[in-house]
């Protein structure tokens, strides 16, 4: 496993480049409502690592999507972390 | 032995107090230690409140209060005259109708929506505005310049007579057109995609979608009825020090109609996200995620620092995760600035 190292002001500015690059793609795939520039996650810890973060609505099994929804594990050598959130809503008061 | 000296303290102090009442000055009784050259003595002891203290030489003689009844010490304390005081805050919450001076933190909200948060005071020159976000002031586009926000807001019983302020000004929202992710569409792309690829053409067609208008900020200004009747200082939290921008990592914080004061931290930034307006989608780009934070009715919630410094604007969220415009897009698109301490 390659060693982290902390990331300079390059870095992240190739970070974002790469996101910016692919997240109208990425956009576009089933379920996906977001993508930003943030940390990969493991064990429901941040571990630290810098990721482009794909938001879903709720992940499904890889053999379950057509291919091009398949959300790559990394693009450009940057990790891909993809998270669970729901459905994202304006938040007005809810009707009861 | 006395088992409870309260107890003898009490029945002498009510056998009294319609009397002490009816002397001059008098505006209270009760039980306490007596104090003596502004120390406790520990010596309990029935105390009366007077508006001034006056020599008793000055007094008539009904209206001297005697150092002792019934063996117990008095005590004359000079307490002014008492008031009713404003509605104490601790006794409302952030779904209340907030009078007579509304803090941002609150809900509030146009008068055909159910409910949202008043985020914070803003000024252009010398006008201050009440800042929320467009579905909260502006009915998601559905309005008129002019039209009445009420707090509460509608769903916490706001009604005509809750009128606060009236819809200035909104940056319209811009809602994807029909319909991308319709199967039909995507279908017809599909079978155009395999027609244009039997023909050997390089240009594959893809399902429709009006990707290149987003959105940056979902916000909106109301003028307030009087200026007199709304503050800078967010319920729980303060007035704010300033603007500042978000970093991955950040800490913050919100105080909203729905979920009161609660902290989060910043997840992502730069984030592109579709947003359910309950129907009609919408894209935004460069927003702030932050960790779960908030819920229905905390839209429009100013998102602020460890150190006081306004963050974000809060519209949109889900039970994982809550989304912010950077307050630097929505103050520009605006064109206003928040009203700090001074």
């Amino acid at each position: 496993m390659e060693e982290m190292r902390p990331m300079s002001e390059e870095d992240w500015a190739r970070l974002r480049r790469i996101k910016a690059r692919h997240e109208a793609g990425l956009m576009r795939k089933a379920n996906v409502v977001g993508v930003g520039v943030g940390f990969r996650r493991a064990h429901g810890k941040t571990t630290g690592e810098p990721a482009i973060v794909v938001s879903v609505t709720h992940k499904v099994a890889r053999s379950r999507l057509d291919a091009s929804d398949v959300i790559p594990r990394q693009i450009d050598g940057v990790p891909v972390e993809v998270q669970a959130v729901g459905e994202l809503r304006a938040l007005d008061a809810c009707e009861d | 032995m006395i088992e409870n000296p309260l107890a003898d303290l009490r029945t002498t102090k009510e056998a009294h107090t319609g009397q002490l009442l009816s002397k001059r000055n008098v505006v209270g009784v009760g039980l306490g230690y007596k104090m003596r050259g502004g120390r406790n003595t520990g010596e309990l002891s029935i105390v009366v409140s007077v508006t001034r203290k006056e020599p008793a030489a000055a007094l008539p003689k009904q209206d001297l209060v005697p150092p002792l009844l019934e063996n117990i010490k008095t005590d004359v304390v000079e307490t002014g005259v008492l008031r009713p005081l404003p509605s104490r805050t601790s006794d409302l919450g952030p779904k209340d109708r907030w009078r007579p001076v509304v803090p941002p933190g609150v809900s509030l909200g146009h008068y055909l929506i159910t409910a949202g948060t008043f985020g914070c005071l803003v000024h252009r020159d010398e006008e201050v505005f009440i800042l929320s976000n467009n579905h909260v002031l502006a009915n998601a586009n559905a309005c008129e310049i002019w039209d009445p926000i009420l707090q509460p807001g509608a769903a916490d019983g706001g009604g005509p007579d809750d009128r606060i302020a009236r819809l200035a000004e909104f940056v319209p929202l811009i809602f994807e057109s029909e319909p991308s992710k319709c199967r039909i569409a995507g279908l017809t792309a599909h079978m155009l995609n395999m027609i244009a690829g039997a023909f050997g053409s390089r240009h594959a067609l893809e399902p429709v979608r009006k990707a290149a208008e987003t959105n940056h900020v979902d916000a909106a200004l109301a003028r307030p009825l009087s200026p007199n009747q709304v503050t800078n200082k967010i319920l729980g939290i303060g007035a704010p020090i300033g603007s500042g921008r978000a970093q991955l990592g950040t800490r913050v914080q919100k105080a909203g109609r729905t979920t009161g004061l609660t902290q989060g931290i910043i997840a992502q930034i730069e984030a592109t996200v579709r947003i359910n307006y309950f129907g009609p989608e919408a894209l935004f780009t460069d927003q702030l995620v932050a960790s779960a934070m908030s819920q229905g009715g905390d839209s429009g919630s100013a998102v602020l620092d460890t150190q006081r410094r306004v963050v974000g604007l809060l519209f949109a969220g889900s039970p994982a995760t809550t989304i912010l415009n950077p307050i630097e897009a929505v103050l520009s698109a605006l064109d206003v600035e928040l009203v700090t301490t001074l």
